[in-house]
């Protein structure tokens, strides 16, 4: 039921929620009351992105815990999953962070914090599928891989924090664009377009795994 | 608790005798800082803004060297095995480790600290602190490069596997560490923020760890 | 002593253990045959808790391995054709370092009863390094007699020993293995034959000969007997 329901309404909200992003009444003001150029609407892609790569780990870590706690392997499955679309979407953070910032600030690349946070979740979940690609047994894979799971998530906060505190040192940086009314709906249809894309993204991976499972079951019994 | 000291005991036991390890984690720090000042030029205008990074590059690089032969060692004669079926928790194993780290640790920084500031002509006026941050910083490094080290030593291509995961973990005891040592370095000692940080870090990581390293170590 | 349940353990797609069902007696020596690949160091790891099972359980002594592992470790001791030893550290350093791990009590003694039973007394206070790998297994052998366990793992023990090492080592292990419940593992069919009080012969994870010493007429039946359990 919900594998044939999910993907048509996550067709839906995404052409409406990309609809919406280049209609004019979206338009980003700046700081003076001007409308910003096109480039901004960007950030309608960037913040969903971001919303969703750290849902994503946070799945991780739970499915993690979980599967150090019970041992069953779906949880693995779950994390792995998980792992990848997160490394996916946070990549594309990287790639639509600095184009937003080539407008704004005229550098492609400034530390701001949430740009450099972003950063390092990727290193941190690149790291996680390494760990993952060179463990072979399948157990041990998902034993470690767990651990390594919830290591990396319980870093973030902290990471934040640091990186924060780092970042002042730098010149004060000034998100363009301040946003109020239309454009927060925009927005918030953009995040729930791109969670429902992860959704379904996710169970697909999911069904993918489990039949790949099930081939090496009966691979098994031939 | 007492387990935990003997294990520790008996690694640097070993090591002392050996000093094979500690030689070149010695190096490689001394090295570093060389390095560093060779490929920075003699006199670089923005010295105070770089030295403080080259002492924790050397730091943690060179505790690398250090974590990624802690369990490989015991790896040579199925030691690790022996170790396992001692009947004592698994904790005391990782205990016992992170004091050996740590004690190999803080020997390397003990000569490294002199011939940096020798070299970077740093007077220190408030030792205490920067002995605080180094201490601070160094067990938040072997609190999580002991587990990860545990987590390699099974693992294909270990020597490249555990820089690739441990790096990323340690990302805000480098940043924390590096800001307060500059700090100090250059005579400001508003350095609570970083303090606090470093302290959550090494208190949550070291919690987690024991909870954790028996899944890490199981075959 | 040991009773153990319908244990399993699968890597992956390979199954490894496949519902092993065994009682060994108190007193009894167990050898256990089998080719390379049948879950032998697999089954002897998972008995002493080393490593854990799919499914299925182990009692030791009353203990049940995954339950409480601690209890079991201080049971048993494990022989294998590793030795467990560190190199840069002398015999004794060892002996002394297990032997707290353990938690012995008038330690000294205790270690040099153990070293003079492997005949190693002259070599106490050398640094392992520098041993052969027969005297790293006789050191091998005072390690595990250290806490006086009441049952022994042996893995191999012969792996990597010349004829006259491994008739040393027989020699010894014949000494103290009387009263222990033992269970061997090994490739050496003649020397499985002359120790043990029981045969097994394990095959693909799976129990397929189970007899007492006495239903073997001599070592060209067990040959015969084991290359027809492992062959098919």
């Amino acid at each position: 039921m919900i594998k044939k329901v999910l993907p048509r309404i996550t067709l839906v909200t995404m052409v409406i929620a990309i609809y919406m992003i280049f209609s004019p009444a979206s338009a980003i003001y700046g700081p003076a009351g001007e409308v910003l150029g096109a480039s901004f609407r960007i950030f309608y892609f960037h913040v969903p992105l971001a919303w969703v790569s750290y849902l994503a780990f946070f799945i991780v870590f739970v499915s993690s815990v979980s599967y150090l706690r019970t041992k069953e392997q779906r949880w693995d499955v779950f994390a792995s999953s998980s792992a990848e679309i997160g490394v996916i979407f946070c990549g594309l953070v990287l790639i639509t962070g600095p184009i937003w910032a080539k407008s704004v600030w005229g550098v492609y690349w400034l530390w701001d914090p949430q740009l450099t946070c972003a950063l390092i979740l990727w290193l941190l979940y690149a790291a996680y599928l390494m760990v993952r690609s060179s463990v072979q047994e399948p157990e041990r894979k998902a034993r470690l891989a767990a651990v390594y799971g919830i290591i990396a998530f319980i870093g973030v906060p902290l990471s934040h924090f640091s990186v924060r505190i780092w970042a002042t040192l730098h010149p004060a940086v000034v998100r363009g664009g301040q946003i109020g009314g239309y454009p927060v709906y925009v927005l918030l249809i953009n995040i729930l377009a791109f969670t429902l894309l992860y959704a379904y993204l996710f169970l697909t991976k999911v069904s993918i795994e489990e039949m790949s499972e099930e081939i090496q079951h009966l691979k098994r019994q031939v | 608790m007492k387990r935990c000291l003997d294990i520790a005991r008996k690694d640097l036991r070993s090591e002392f005798r050996t000093k094979q390890m500690l030689n070149s984690m010695l190096i490689f720090a001394l090295l570093v800082i060389v390095i560093f000042s060779f490929a920075f030029g003699p006199y670089p205008e923005n010295i105070d803004q770089l030295a403080p990074g080259i002492l924790w590059v050397a730091f943690t690089f060179a505790g690398m060297l250090g974590l990624a032969r802690s369990f490989a060692s015991e790896k040579e004669q199925g030691c690790l095995d022996g170790l396992k079926l001692c009947p004592v928790d698994r904790s005391a194993i990782y205990m016992g480790k992170v004091m050996s780290n740590t004690v190999l640790m803080f020997i390397m920084e003990m000569i490294t600290v002199p011939v940096f500031i020798v070299l970077f002509d740093y007077s220190i006026s408030n030792p205490l602190e920067l002995g605080c941050i180094i201490m601070l910083g160094t067990l938040g490094f072997v609190f999580v490069g002991t587990l990860l080290s545990a987590l390699t030593v099974n693992v294909r291509a270990r020597e490249i596997l555990l820089p690739v995961i441990l790096f990323p973990v340690i990302v805000p005891v480098i940043i924390s560490a590096v800001l307060a040592t500059g700090k100090i370095l250059s005579g400001t000692n508003d350095i609570w923020a970083e303090i606090r940080i470093l302290g959550a870090y090494g208190a949550i990581f070291f919690i987690v760890a024991l909870l954790i390293f028996e899944y890490v170590i199981e075959d | 002593m040991i009773s153990i349940n319908k244990l399993s353990k699968v890597f992956g797609d390979n199954i490894a253990l496949r519902d092993v069902d065994l009682n060994i007696k108190k007193g009894e020596f167990i050898t256990l045959l089998g080719p390379n690949g049948a879950g032998k160091t697999t089954l002897i790891k998972i008995m002493s808790t080393l490593m854990s099972a799919t499914s299925g359980s182990v009692t030791i002594d009353g203990y049940d391995v995954k339950e409480e592992p601690i209890e079991v470790r201080k049971r048993i001791g494990v022989i294998s054709h590793e030795t467990y030893l560190y190199d840069d550290l002398t015999a004794y350093e060892n002996l002394e370092f297990y032997g707290k791990m353990y938690e012995i009590g008038e330690l000294d003694e205790r270690i040099s009863n153990v070293v003079s039973l492997a005949g190693l007394q002259h070599r106490l206070h050398d640094r392992v390094g520098t041993f052969s790998r027969g005297m790293k297994q006789r050191l091998s052998i005072a390690r595990t007699l250290l806490h006086d366990p009441p049952i022994l793992f042996l893995d191999e023990p012969y792996t990597g020993l010349d004829q006259h090492a491994a008739a040393t080592f027989d020699e010894i292990s014949s000494g103290f293995a009387e009263d222990k419940t033992t269970m061997m593992a090994t490739h050496d069919i003649s020397r499985g034959l002359e120790k043990c009080d029981r045969l097994l012969i394990l095959s693909s994870g799976e129990i397929v000969f189970d007899a007492p010493k006495e239903k073997i007429r001599d070592e060209a039946h067990l040959r015969s007997i084991y290359v027809q359990h492992t062959s098919g």
